[in-house]
């Protein structure tokens, strides 16, 4: 405190303290005129504060204490409400001002060590702080005297460091700003909230509202906090002084809040999927509201997930797709799940390994997960690389109108160790949604095994992008060579399995 | 599943053996796993230029010669099939007028002279001309390579896009096949 003292003892900063004790703003909206940064001041209780402002005024006057100290001081409805901040950063350390976050943190359980504010302060008080600036440079004109307002600390600044101070305190969190979890919170003071319409009656400040339609409301625009501030700088204090009030009325109301929004920022967590069913779908398959499959990979262990994190919602992105009918077999495919606002954001691997048993567990025959495990927002780029530049293995059941013989089996497995290109045009099944295109694919092995008369399996490795069913029946000619012209008859796949998405997932699996 | 058959799968044969049955008896019957047939009958009681069109799930549908077509019935020789040139540039093109069931989108000649006249059957546009199609494979493979054209129907509702058309038990009634 001593080099509040001594740096803010003449006769400038007197006639502000004097100035403001007038007008009964608060202590600490007094230290924001008076440019003071040191937030750790603001700490403070009112009664030290205004022993400090009043010694700063009476070094050079006779009274030892202005007027409306003790009415400042007051414990009762009789403490006027402060003009500039409604009281906001009066009570910015008490449970007024605490207890909707605390509610709203403790209703929700978070699990998280750090928090980050975001204030959204009421509209009223630009014009208020205004006012006052602006009253305060015509009692220094009164005097004869000039003044340079330009470093006086905007409420928003020193109301976050104390809100954020008594919650870290309360909470036992450390306020950071790069915190993910954020709680927003907006103030908001009915009385004063069109105050700034003012502006609109005074011409020099080129201030205009638009009204547009929108979801057919009529709604004024142009009034955002930037415009009001843009258009304040315009007014000469002469102007501000005929039309607005100066010094800004007396509040009979403090500050209000809406509901706090409390919200983690998303978290992933990421894995492989096997999926052992030809009924179910990668993500809900619903056209036209019917739901076309019973269930999916994503509802499947995304609901059980949603438990384990106490999320809000869920995305399921996976390392490209299969058809319904096709099983995704082997080791699985690449997936993640984005968390969306988690309550608890972090599970520890024991907690995943015992999410993924129970989600396996209770999905026993549709699907199997593993490696479940969390990864970054950066792993997963990883995954849509894989999607378009990954080579894929599969198994497929397969009808040829010939009969199966040895020879067959040799023509095909000659490509067993040599690649074969094909040129497929986009499959009729996706061309309703896909450009018409030719397409070279490769196809990097072929391997067959008989089976009985016509039946046989095959193993593909195929270049990323090939449509596989279309490579075996033709597509009408549209992909060529197909399986059918290499064997010269009628090729029909009757089941087809992915074995292997050749993709390194999750990273930090060894 | 064990991992063994998680690497490699061992398919039932006896899930397939229907299917199996069926397509030893037709080979092309595998087209009904991804089609719905239906064919256009000609309208003139003299004629029998009948058309096959197969809709797919996602309701585009396939144009080509029915069996009963005149190219597939007798050994004409044909000389030229001609794309219609302004159904083909308004391909890719957004925002285009729907194609009447009427419209010509392609004539085939023969090396007599005779023209046979190919209508989409449905209302909709055209969204791919078999650009590999020749005179060969036309009468060779009629049913799959030789198909003509691909069209999307304004009408979504199978009902309503194919109101022209009678499913394949119909149209072997009515040809005696």
């Amino acid at each position: 405190m001593q080099h509040v003292m001594k740096n803010y003892v003449n006769l400038t900063y007197q006639t502000i303290v004097d100035t403001m004790l007038d007008i009964k703003c608060c202590a600490r909206c007094i230290f924001r005129f008076l440019g003071i940064r040191d937030y750790k001041c603001y700490a403070k209780s009112e009664e030290v504060l205004l022993k400090i402002l009043n010694r700063i005024r009476s070094t050079l006057q006779e009274d030892s204490q202005h007027p409306s100290t003790n009415i400042l001081l007051s414990k009762t409805q009789d403490k006027p409400i402060c003009t500039t901040c409604f009281d906001l950063i009066y009570q910015a350390d008490t449970l007024e001002c605490l207890w909707p976050i605390i509610e709203s943190f403790n209703s929700h359980n978070f699990q998280v060590k750090t928090f980050n504010l975001s204030i959204t302060l009421p509209s009223g008080i630009i014009i208020n702080n205004h006012s006052v600036k602006v009253y305060i440079r015509q009692k220094f004109r009164e005097r004869n005297l000039t003044v340079d307002l330009s470093n006086v600390i905007d409420l928003k600044e020193p109301f976050k460091y104390l809100l954020g101070w008594s919650i870290e305190k309360e909470l036992d969190l450390n306020h950071s700003f790069q915190s993910p979890f954020i709680i927003s919170i907006e103030y908001y003071h009915g009385i004063t909230q069109q105050n700034h319409l003012i502006l609109t009656r005074i011409p020099s400040a080129e201030f205009k509202l638009k009204k547009v339609r929108m979801k057919g409301k009529a709604v004024w625009t142009g009034d955002s906090r930037n415009n009001i501030i843009a258009a304040l700088e315009k007014v000469p204090d002469s102007d501000f002084i005929s039309i607005g009030n100066c010094p800004p009325l007396e509040e009979k109301e403090r500050w209000k809040n809406y509901f706090p929004i409390l919200e983690h920022s998303a978290v992933y967590v990421g894995g492989r999927y096997i999926k052992l069913s030809r009924e179910i779908s990668q993500s809900p398959w619903i056209i036209n509201g019917e739901r076309l499959a019973k269930t999916s990979v994503s509802e499947c262990s995304g609901e059980i997930l949603r438990e384990k994190f106490r999320c809000d919602d869920y995305n399921f992105v996976a390392a490209g797709r299969e058809d319904v009918n096709v099983r995704m077999l082997g080791n699985g495919r690449p997936f993640y799940f984005e968390i969306i606002n988690p309550r608890k954001p972090f599970l520890s691997q024991q907690e995943l390994d015992d999410a993924q048993k129970e989600i396996n567990e209770t999905q026993k025959d549709l699907i199997q997960i593993n490696h479940l495990t969390m990864v970054t927002e950066r792993d997963l780029v990883i995954i849509k690389e894989g999607e378009e530049t990954k080579r894929k293995t599969y198994s497929a059941l397969i009808w040829i109108s010939k009969i199966v013989t040895p020879e067959i089996i040799d023509k095909i497995n000659q490509y067993q160790d040599k690649e074969l290109t094909i040129q497929q045009q986009t499959p009729i099944r996706v061309l309703q949604r896909r450009a018409q295109m030719i397409r070279p694919k490769i196809i990097y092995s072929m391997k067959a095994e008989a089976l009985e008369n016509h039946f046989l399996t095959m193993q593909l490795q195929t270049e990323a992008g090939t449509y596989i069913k279309e490579f075996i029946h033709g597509d009408l000619g549209r992909t060529k060579p197909s399986l059918g012209d290499l064997l010269d008859c009628y090729a029909d796949i009757l089941a087809l399995d992915v074995l292997e998405v050749d993709l390194k997932w999750p990273p930090n699996n060894n | 599943m064990n991992s063994e058959s998680l690497i490699s799968p061992k398919y039932d044969l006896s899930l397939y053996k229907k299917i199996s049955e069926k397509y030893e008896k037709n080979s092309l019957a595998y087209l009904e796993q991804y089609y719905t047939k239906n064919f256009l009958i000609d309208s003139s009681e003299n004629t029998t230029e009948d058309f096959y069109i197969y809709q797919a799930p996602n309701k585009l549908c396939v144009i080509g010669l029915a069996p009963t077509h005149p190219l597939l019935l007798q050994s004409q020789k044909v000389k030229s099939i001609k794309f219609d040139e302004k159904v083909s540039q308004s391909i890719s093109k957004k925002r285009q007028i729907p194609l009447s069931a009427k419209s010509e989108i392609c004539v085939i000649t023969t090396e007599e002279g005779k023209n046979y006249s190919i209508k989409a059957g449905v209302v909709g546009w055209v969204i791919d001309f078999n650009i590999k199609l020749d005179v060969d494979m036309l009468q060779k493979k009629p049913f799959t390579d030789g198909y003509i054209a691909i069209i999307k129907p304004k009408q979504d509702d199978p009902r309503k896009a194919l109101n022209l058309c009678i499913n394949e038990g119909k149209y072997k009634e009515i040809r005696n096949l």
